[in-house]
């Protein structure tokens, strides 16, 4: 049976100072091992949304959360709400669990190698031979072994758009989260890479649960499981990829698909 | 292109190719029965073809999903769009098949054994060669090799064509003034005439996949 490893409960969500919630009562699950698309003209709140799944809005005091955004403890199979998290090294652990990748690649200024054991470092890995397996691991993981493992100990920076994308993933994978969430990771690539990158998703869905958030709809239609289209704050329908594409039960999400607004 | 994709693109194919292969066996087992007028073969050459219709919408929905999640592009396109209108050319020979052997179970027994010799054994055989190199075409992926089916499926639709106004000669020839079995006989045969043609549509998408340019009946 499908088990959910996030669950949104009645979730709305305001920016500090906002006079009203850029995100009104969504409910929708995260499926495990599935890929989860958010798709919607600019705007209506996606990223806003994937944003709060790992709590990374808390970077900017103010914010408004309401609602439950339920996480499942792989230890103990109990849903938790993180939006009950307030200590810092519970933010640490969930950010361990939750990743994220940015539109940007965003690469240390450091070794291929030390961008990859940076997080396993702070999860208080010290033993080489380990850092070295779960590095290499990670690596694999992201399709990028291949082409590094010559030059573990040259800058991340020199390394294509695509590759830098990779490594990130590579970066997140490393701590063996339950979730990633990507937001955009494909815009600011060529076809080439971001195929590479849309194999890799695929290929990992495997392993850890998957949100991403695509102005790209041929995108959001090749690889997710389950598509969710928000319009202006509210999530509008929620259902399997193929219902959305094919069967789409509400207007907007037709119009939307189809080109006529957005 | 995405694993996804390319393993439901090969389920698609898969599935027109036993389709194909029924088409063959039943069309097969008509030329096998068609001298002695054995019935059983021809009961038993409808199996092959049974529930086509539930089987080729199953197929064409998974086509639409294809375009609808993956948007295929250039071959790709070419290959899915095909496909598609192979499912109806496919669904049509099966029809013909059916009606063939409906009517082949209620006269064949009054039919002249020299004009089966001569004229239907012959029709139904280049009728069933044409099927054999459809389905053979499906499996070859080099143009030159495809073009050369596709002539030779042409060469046996235009043989069907021929033999069908012979034995529609012969049969009239031979009639007592019963114009009714005279025309179920005719109306009989007409569908094997009709599979051929369905055969060299298929072969021309099957050309059209690889080769590309506008898509165009034969």
């Amino acid at each position: 049976m499908a088990q959910n490893v996030m669950d949104i409960k009645k979730f709305s969500f305001t920016y500090a100072g906002a006079p009203a919630p850029s995100l009104k009562n969504i409910n929708m699950p995260i499926e495990k091992n599935k890929i989860t698309a958010l798709i919607g003209p600019s705007g209506c709140g996606k990223s806003t949304l994937l944003r709060a799944m790992n709590r990374i809005h808390d970077l900017y005091p103010g914010n408004q959360y309401d609602g439950r955004i339920d996480l499942l403890n792989e230890e103990t199979g109990e849903m938790e709400n993180i939006l009950e998290i307030k200590k810092e090294n519970e933010f640490i652990r969930l950010r361990q669990k939750v990743g994220m990748i940015f539109q940007k690649p965003t690469p240390f200024p450091m070794s291929i190698f030390d961008n990859v054991a940076y997080g396993l470092k702070i999860d208080g890995i010290k033993n080489a031979t380990e850092l070295k397996d779960r590095v290499e691991t990670a690596l694999k993981g992201s399709a990028l072994w291949n082409e590094v493992k010559d030059r573990l100990k040259e800058s991340a920076m020199g390394l294509s758009g695509g590759q830098q994308q990779r490594l990130c993933i590579a970066r997140a994978v490393a701590v063996k989260p339950e979730v990633i969430l990507f937001d955009e990771p494909t815009s600011a690539l060529d076809p080439i890479s971001t195929g590479a990158i849309e194999e890799l998703l695929v290929e990992l869905k495997k392993d850890v649960s998957i949100a991403i958030v695509t102005h790209n709809m041929q995108q959001a239609s090749r690889i997710s499981d389950f598509t969710a289209f928000m319009y202006l704050g509210d999530l509008i329908e929620f259902d399997k990829t193929e219902t959305i594409f094919l069967n789409p039960s509400e207007k907007q999400t037709e119009d939307y698909i189809t080109g006529r607004f957005g | 292109m995405l694993e996804n994709y390319v393993n439901e693109l090969k389920k698609v194919k898969t599935d027109i190719k036993e389709l194909l292969n029924g088409l063959e066996s039943a069309n097969t087992l008509i030329y096998e029965a068609l001298y002695e007028c054995d019935k059983d073969k021809f009961t038993k050459a409808k199996s092959y073809i049974k529930n086509i219709s539930s089987k080729t919408d199953a197929i064409d929905n998974s086509i639409i999903k294809l375009l609808a999640l993956y948007a295929p592009e250039a071959t790709d396109l070419r290959e899915v769009v095909s496909y598609l209108k192979m499912t109806n050319e496919i669904l049509r020979a099966c029809t013909n098949t059916r009606s063939f052997i409906r009517g082949l179970l209620e006269v064949c027994d009054y039919i002249d054994k020299n004009a089966i010799n001569e004229y239907a054994m012959p029709l139904q055989n280049s009728t069933l060669k044409a099927i054999k190199i459809v389905n053979s075409m499906l499996d070859t992926d080099c143009v030159d090799d495809l073009q050369d089916c596709f002539n030779e499926v042409l060469i046996e639709e235009n043989k069907t064509d021929d033999l069908y106004e012979l034995l529609e000669k012969a049969i009239l020839d031979e009639s007592n003034d019963n114009f009714e079995k005279v025309h179920t006989i005719l109306r009989a045969f007409r569908k094997s005439e009709k599979i051929a043609d369905r055969a060299i549509s298929m072969a021309n998408l099957l050309v059209y996949i690889k080769v590309g340019g506008t898509m165009q009946r034969v």
